[in-house]
């Protein structure tokens, strides 16, 4: 099973490794200007995690789905924050959290117009 | 049907809870609870749009719906013969409408076997969870109304647009279900059932539009007009009156909190936890987080497995979701299962409120939607839907878990069961009732001493038209809360929950009026205590030995020297019982409700009515009016005796001047000196310069605010790492600053007398702000020359002004403006407690024997006192010349003042150095407890041998206060004080009068019958020429007669007064027109029930 899955995990890197370095890039160069005046107030830690994460549902186009578990991972992150007493953090997770599960309602809610269902 | 009888009384069974709050005789009272010994009295004075009893009366347009939501816990107390049983009967009551209107719902959408976990859980976490909780210790009935209201909404507006529910059925069922679940009438609680409501309006047309099924968008704006028309007809009787409220005071009660500003500054604070994550996790509650002694919130705050179990309904719905596309297409509703969804997103983004980072949204709607302002508090307001979404779709998501991968239906029924227990295991605190206790000793839930119940029977036998001044005064800090040493803490006086008579005390509109009954008492002066108890109709004194004050330490015992003088001559009770007395609160009658006052004088702007009186003598049976209030001025002038002004202090106690220069509030800027940007902040300044161009005011103002944005600049300038470069910087910016207040002081010089003045003040308190933010500068090496230069102009251009500015400054001299408006003579009447003569000087020249003539316009009076010498050679208080540094701190302490008076604390002081010099005032109780701790301003800036002043208000429990003289800086300055002394203060009341010689005015006979609390007929025998009416209850335009008068106004600061020119014999009625709403509306919903009863009483007995 776990053998099954890093394959396929690996299989799915490999082929969208191109777009998956894109992404890495865009991550680091917006960290490296959120330092920038100006510009830096824009580039919040949320902002640029909820900006990447709307870059790689143009680029990698998965399952609306995975909007969820995604949202999931990040609630949990909030909640390890919480525990550590680094609220603000925790905060901002949270911001995360459910602007993505907003996102994957999006996805649904179109996709139930689009078929009924 | 077996198993969901079994699921309903399970429902019923949990609805029992609150009979584990109720131990011992203790019932809930006080806070915000509204409870009343007798409901259905409450609801029946509910009917009628003005109450006698709060004060002199007051508007009760409002809540109106209070007269169906208070009707469970009238028929319960009825029934039950007592307030607390009726109150447990109710709240089981209210648990169980919450329930089961959750259970109904789902019901409606899952009602087959399987789905019993979705309909247990969501009905169960429905009634027991934090949003509601935080409701309970009040019994918020208005809000569990619409909680229970909400579910049953949406299903009946879910099922008539998908055409289960037809037009008809759905729109009465609508309507009838808000004439039942109305929220007490008040529409800000409705913000959730909106919100929900129009979230499914708008999803079903956006169906129908995308998809052309289920429902035309035709369909879908009928409902809504359908449900929207019925239920206001249904609801006429309180929303008519709300309209009339909202029409004609809404502008006003959004000014009463603070405006939009105000509404917003709030809102932040309710908001300021509700990030996100906590709404996520069904947490966020303001109280949680700011109150030291909240009962259990520190435990879910901090405990990490709580902390990890409050994710669980969350964690459920994203893995529910998740796992959507996956689960049997026999068990997803995704139409319905979606509507929640963005139900759960839109009503997250509401209740969040101005909490960023979507705060921006709410914001903008509170400025720019009309009447959006009522939401305040948006957490409160939009929570339900939260809540309710939440609740839902984790119920539905376990349930299809569930069924998805557990097989046997044993194991089903195990671990939802387990869950369940969960739910109310996780909300323990329901079942312990601690939660009462919401600052202790205070509480809500109250074992209410005998006494209390005894003297509330005698007072309804023997005082019901009474008027009762309470003793001691209500708590003298806002919010002026009546507590007692049992538990009771609430903003409604706790005689007015027992009593039917009308309870006189120190808040609400005629606060004024009633500080100034207990100022003679506190200054001995009996006889002008029992002289206004008369006019103003107050003939009762109910003392209650058992207050305690808010601070949890101050009680009835401590406030001798308020009372004493009541006291004094052992007056003897009516009645006595416990801690309780009533007394009588003069020998003499007190003023009719309706009368006709003998002597008539008028003033031209706001007075204190005690001293008013008193310098005119206490006239028999007087009346004032403010003329530009009486809607008709040639007339008063025309009868009036006298003309009266009060001259107005400026700034001459409670410490109002270094209040003003204590503010630190320094806008923000973002773009500095050197910023590419920076010549757009110049020249967007230029602009307004140019604007203010002829507004002398508006261009003081720009100047100051540019003033603060270099001063600021400067700061931040310095912070910067570039020192030469920002060297040249804050060099222009100096030059910036000193043009900006050499402008401004300018300006404010060629200003009119009195407008001088006020700027002069705004300049002082702006340069002390500048200087003080100036002074929290960190600098790095040395300071900087522009530093010292900006420093020393600062200091020349505050004694510039405050040399020509006019105001208090101590005790030997008081400043005084006066508006004249008829030029004439003038008595000049200085009423002081401690009978101290004064010169007085008007636009500084000395007035001989109080006489002067004064023209028209703005005039400054002073008084300079008259007392032998220096007064402080002659205080006890006196303490030598001495000089302190920093690090070796002087201490004074003061014994043996008098209680409930001002004191003042004046020296001379001489800096040597840079020292910033400063005292605390710490004050002590009888066991050397320290009770209060102040610091006071920096003394001002470093200008030499000036003067010092601080006004001190010893705390009712002070024995002693020590002054200690500290300071900051240089080791090497020094501080030389000189003539120091701890003096009482005391500012005179100066009122000028001007003989009027006006008409007689006749003084018929009136005798009046009073129907109810909104009508009285009068009966006037032989008026000879024009009268004044006066009706001793609270002014309001509301108030009418039926026969023609010149004119209706305020009268002796409080009553409403009208003027009729009327000779004769005659029958008139008064009555309080707002009345008629609620008569129209009332008529309006019983023909609108009746109709809609008959048609289908028709329609089944067609079937």
């Amino acid at each position: 099973m776990i053998n099954k899955t890093y394959s396929r995990v690996k299989k799915y890197t490999l082929k969208n490794r191109k777009k998956i370095l894109v992404l890495l890039l865009l991550f680091a160069l917006f960290s490296l200007a959120a330092n920038l005046p100006y510009i830096g107030i824009f580039l919040s830690l949320q902002n640029r995690i909820i900006g990447i994460w709307i870059l790689t549902l143009v680029l990698l186009r998965p399952k609306a789905s995975v909007n969820f578990v995604v949202s999931f991972i990040f609630l949990l992150m909030a909640m390890a924050y919480l525990f550590l007493g680094m609220d603000i953090q925790a905060e901002n997770l949270g911001v995360v959290t459910f602007v993505i599960f907003s996102i994957g309602i999006g996805f649904y809610t179109k996709e139930f117009f689009k078929n009924g269902k | 049907m077996n198993k969901k009888i079994i699921e309903i009384f399970l429902i019923l069974i949990l609805s029992l809870t609150p009979i584990l709050w109720f131990s011992g005789d203790k019932l809930l009272l006080g806070h915000d609870s509204g409870f009343r010994l007798r409901p259905i009295e409450y609801i029946v004075s509910l009917y009628y749009s003005w109450n006698p009893m709060f004060g002199f009366g007051a508007d009760h347009s409002l809540n109106k719906g209070f007269m169906i939501t208070l009707l469970p816990e009238s028929v319960a107390t009825l029934l039950t013969g007592s307030l607390r049983e009726g109150e447990m009967l109710t709240f089981i009551f209210w648990f169980f409408v919450m329930g089961i209107s959750m259970w109904v719902f789902v019901n409606a959408f899952f009602s087959g076997s399987r789905f019993w976990f979705v309909r247990v859980y969501s009905s169960i976490f429905y009634m027991f969870n934090f949003f509601l909780l935080q409701g309970w210790f009040i019994a918020e009935r208005a809000k569990f109304s619409l909680f229970a209201a909400l579910p049953l909404a949406l299903l009946i507006l879910y099922k008539t647009l998908t055409k289960e529910y037809s037009l008809i059925r759905g729109s009465v069922f609508f309507a009838l279900l808000f004439l039942l679940f109305n929220g007490g009438g008040s529409p800000p609680l409705y913000g959730a059932i909106i919100l929900t409501l129009l979230v499914c309006t708008l999803y079903f047309l956006a169906i129908s539009l995308r998809l052309g099924k289920y429902t035309s968008s035709f369909y879908v704006v009928k409902v809504v007009l359908a449900f929207a028309f019925l239920t206001i007809l249904v609801n006429a009787y309180w929303v008519i009156p709300q309209f009339y409220l909202a029409f004609s005071s809404y502008s006003n009660a959004l000014g009463s909190q603070g405006g939009v500003d105000g509404i917003l500054g709030w809102e932040s604070v309710v908001s300021k936890y509700v990030s996100m994550l906590n709404l996520l996790r069904l947490q966020g509650i303001p109280d949680w987080y700011e109150n030291a002694h909240h009962a259990f919130s520190a435990a879910y705050i901090n405990s990490p497995p709580l902390m990890l179990a409050s994710i669980f309904p969350i964690a459920t719905i994203l893995l529910g979701f998740y796992y959507f596309p996956r689960f049997s297409a026999k068990l997803r509703s995704t139409k319905f299962v979606l509507l929640l969804a963005i139900l759960l997103i839109v009503s997250a983004l509401f209740a969040a409120g101005s909490h960023p980072p979507f705060g921006h949204f709410y914001v903008l709607l509170v400025k720019y939607i009309p009447g959006f302002a009522i939401f305040r508090s948006a957490f409160y307001k939009f929570g339900p839907a939260f809540w309710f979404s939440v609740i839902l779709l984790s119920g539905y998501f376990i349930n299809l878990f569930l069924l998805t991968f557990i097989k046997r239906k044993k194991i089903i029924y195990l671990v939802g069961s387990i869950i369940i227990f969960g739910v109310l295991l996780f909300h323990f605190p329901y079942f312990s009732g601690n939660f009462f206790g919401w600052s202790p000793p205070f509480v809500t839930m109250v074992k209410a001493p005998g006494y209390v119940f005894e003297m509330s029977g005698y007072a309804r036998k023997n005082a019901e038209d009474s008027r009762i001044l309470l003793l001691p005064m209500l708590d003298p800090d806002p919010p002026n809360a009546d507590s007692y040493s049992w538990g009771y803490w609430s903003l409604d006086t706790l005689p007015l929950v027992f009593f039917k008579s009308a309870i006189i005390s120190n808040s609400g509109e005629n606060k004024d009026v009633v500080d100034d009954l207990y100022s003679f008492l506190r200054e001995k002066e009996r006889s002008n205590f029992e002289y206004l108890a008369q006019i103003l109709g107050i003939d009762k004194i109910l003392w209650r030995g058992d207050v305690l004050f808010s601070d949890k330490v101050s009680t009835s015992e401590n406030t001798g020297h308020l009372t004493d003088t009541f006291f004094e001559n052992n007056p003897q009770p009516l009645m006595s019982i416990g801690e309780w007395s009533l007394y009588s609160s003069t020998s003499s009658a007190v003023s009719n409700i309706v009368s006709v006052p003998g002597g008539l004088f008028y003033s031209r702007s706001q007075f204190s009515l005690g001293d008013s009186l008193e310098s005119l003598g206490n006239p028999l049976n007087p009346g004032i009016v403010i003329l530009e209030e009486s809607q008709s001025e040639s007339l008063i002038k025309e009868y009036a005796a006298k003309e009266i002004v009060s001259a107005s202090c400026i700034l001459c106690s409670e410490n109002k001047f270094w209040d003003l220069q204590r503010q630190d509030y320094v806008p923000v800027v973002r773009i500095l000196p050197g910023s590419i940007f920076y010549p757009y902040i110049l020249w967007k300044e230029d602009r307004l310069s140019k604007e203010s161009i002829g507004n002398p005011e508006k261009k003081i103002d720009l100047n100051l605010s540019k003033a603060t944005k270099r001063i600021q600049e400067i700061y931040w300038l310095n912070l910067r790492d570039d020192n030469e470069k920002s060297s040249g910087q804050i060099g222009r910016n100096v030059e910036r600053y000193e043009t900006a207040i050499n402008e401004a002081i300018n300006t404010a010089q060629d200003l009119s007398d009195k407008n001088r003045n006020e700027y002069f003040l705004r300049i002082l308190e702006f340069i002390q702000l500048q200087h003080n933010y100036l002074a929290k500068t960190p600098f790095k090496a040395e300071i900087p020359s522009e530093y010292n230069r900006l420093s020393d102009f600062q200091a020349s251009a505050y004694q510039r002004v405050y040399e020509d500015a006019r105001f208090t400054k101590g005790k030997s001299e008081s400043s005084y403006t006066i508006d004249v408006v008829t030029p004439g003579e003038y008595l000049i009447k200085v009423e002081d407690q401690d009978k101290t003569s004064y010169q007085v000087y008007i636009d500084e020249n000395p007035v001989r024997d109080n006489m002067i003539y004064l023209g028209e316009g703005a005039h400054m009076l002073d008084l300079v006192s008259q007392a032998d010498g220096d007064t402080a050679l002659e205080d006890p208080n006196r303490i030598d010349n001495f000089s302190y540094s920093v690090g070796d701190n002087k201490e004074f302490e003061f014994k043996n003042f008098e209680k409930g008076a001002e004191y003042i604390l004046e020296f001379n002081y001489k800096t040597h150095g840079p020292i910033d010099p400063f005292f605390s005032v710490i004050q002590y109780d009888a066991s050397g407890n320290e009770i209060e701790l102040e610091f006071s301003p920096r003394f001002r800036l470093d200008v030499l041998n000036d003067r010092f002043y601080y006004f001190v208000n010893p705390h009712i429990l002070t024995e002693k206060m020590v002054v200690k003289f500290s300071a900051e800086g240089d080791k090497k300055g020094s501080v030389g004080i000189e003539n120091f002394y701890f003096s009482k203060n005391n500012t005179p009341y100066v009122v000028l009068q001007r003989d009027n010689e006006g008409s007689i005015l006749s003084e018929p006979k009136v005798e009046f019958r009073k129907i109810d609390p909104t009508k009285y007929i009068v009966k006037v025998s032989d008026a000879k020429g024009p009268f004044i009416l006066n009706f001793n209850q609270t002014y309001h335009p509301g108030w009418e007669i039926s026969i023609n008068s010149l004119a209706h106004f305020r009268l002796n600061s409080f009553s409403n007064a009208w003027f009729i020119d009327k000779k004769g014999t005659y029958d008139f009625e008064l009555r309080y027109a707002p009345q008629r709403y609620v008569f129209i509306g009332g008529t309006i919903t019983v023909a609108t029930v009746i109709i809609i009863t008959v048609i289908f009483l028709k329609k089944r007995h067609d079937k």
